[in-house]
């Protein structure tokens, strides 16, 4: 299954091309660079949010690897400090993710967190502590998959439009039929918006908070960090950007 | 309404716009259209795609005040766009809503690179 900010990624270009090669042999020199221009500087915009939200998910990771240390530490103290810088850039990064994307309306309100006693002491003070700041962490993280799932269904949307217009013209208006036409008449008449991505994607957003709910509830061991692992490793396989080819 | 909201009431007719300016139907009315027209139309377009970017990736908190400024007249162009898509046969007319709802959207956001 393609990740779905690779997925976010991956379509808002093509729907931004798309829109350039659209009018392209109408527009003059002048007006293609002005669109072109325009149309980029938009579109890097939201490649940097989306970098933005797959280190906020890593760093998120890395707090639960973390949390895990501390519930089998013999030496807290240092696991604890730790735990201090990165809730800071988790909250850093997050701040900039909830000003940026369409995540205001998915935004459940807080919850009052009540933290059981653990076993653990240096965990239950790590859980007093920064519990409630991660709980927002986590609904944002929930939040934000819900608005990018929105895009992308806009703009496949957008770009299923442009493909059936083409394929409704090159029938009806004069000209030889690409080879292909009726290949991508099927596709498009058969095609549905990938639901799997986005739905794989909320609830494995919801599978994580509610273990992380379970945690701070004892009513998960440390033992089972792996659960709460395989639920953030679950987000990050979807949310990962295909990195570069070398 | 949250200025959040219309935000997201914003994009979504952008969104919509969009879609139907690149339709099958949209396509047939605009081929009756001058060479002029037709040309202003894919501007038109590119535009409201520009629009729309900045609208998603710009901080919502950062044009708070100017969302709730033109908040009337954002969800009056809204409606009225929303209207003219349902009848694209009437381009003319979609063309100019969609442009007066765009210099609404001009007040909040930066239409120009």
């Amino acid at each position: 299954m393609r990740a779905l900010t690779e997925a976010t990624a991956i379509t808002a270009v093509d729907a931004n091309s798309q829109t350039l090669l659209y009018s392209r042999d109408d527009w003059s020199e002048k007006i293609r660079e002005e669109n072109y221009q325009k149309l980029t500087v938009s579109l890097n915009d939201l490649l940097d949010e989306l970098h933005a939200f797959q280190e906020h998910t890593q760093l998120l990771k890395t707090y639960f690897s973390t949390l895990s240390r501390l519930a089998e530490s013999d030496a807290p103290d240092s696991v604890s400090g730790q735990t201090e810088r990165l809730v800071s850039t988790i909250q850093t990064l997050g701040s900039q993710l909830e000003k940026a994307g369409s995540v205001k309306k998915y935004i459940r309100p807080a919850v009052t967190l009540i933290v059981a006693n653990h076993k653990q002491k240096a965990l239950e003070e790590e859980l007093q502590k920064h519990a409630p700041l991660l709980e927002r962490e986590l609904e944002l993280q929930n939040a934000y998959l819900k608005a990018l799932a929105e895009g992308l269904v806009s703009d496949t949307e957008y770009l299923k439009e442009i493909k059936q217009t083409k394929n409704i013209s090159s029938y009806i208006e004069r000209g030889a039929l690409d080879e292909k036409w009726t290949q991508e008449r099927r596709e498009l008449l058969t095609s549905n918006i990938r639901i799997d991505i986005l739905d794989a994607a909320t609830m494995a957003a919801d599978n994580l908070k509610i273990t992380f709910d379970a945690l701070i509830e004892n009513k998960i061991k440390p033992g089972d960090f792996e659960t709460l692992f395989s639920d953030i490793e679950e987000i990050i396989t979807l949310v990962e950007i295909a990195q570069p080819h070398s | 309404m949250a200025p959040y909201e219309i935000r997201d009431m914003t994009l979504k007719e952008l969104r919509e716009a969009r879609k139907a300016m690149v339709s099958w139907e949209y396509y047939k009315a605009l081929k009756h259209l001058s060479a002029e027209k037709q040309q202003e139309s894919k501007i038109l377009l590119a535009d409201i795609i520009y629009a729309l970017e900045e609208m998603r990736t710009t901080e919502w908190q950062s044009i708070r005040e100017k969302l709730l400024l033109n908040e009337a007249e954002l969800v009056a162009g809204s409606e009225s766009l929303d209207k003219a898509l349902q009848n694209l046969k009437k381009i003319e007319k979609v063309m100019a809503i969609a442009a007066n709802f765009l210099s609404v959207v001009g007040r909040v956001i930066k239409l120009v690179v």
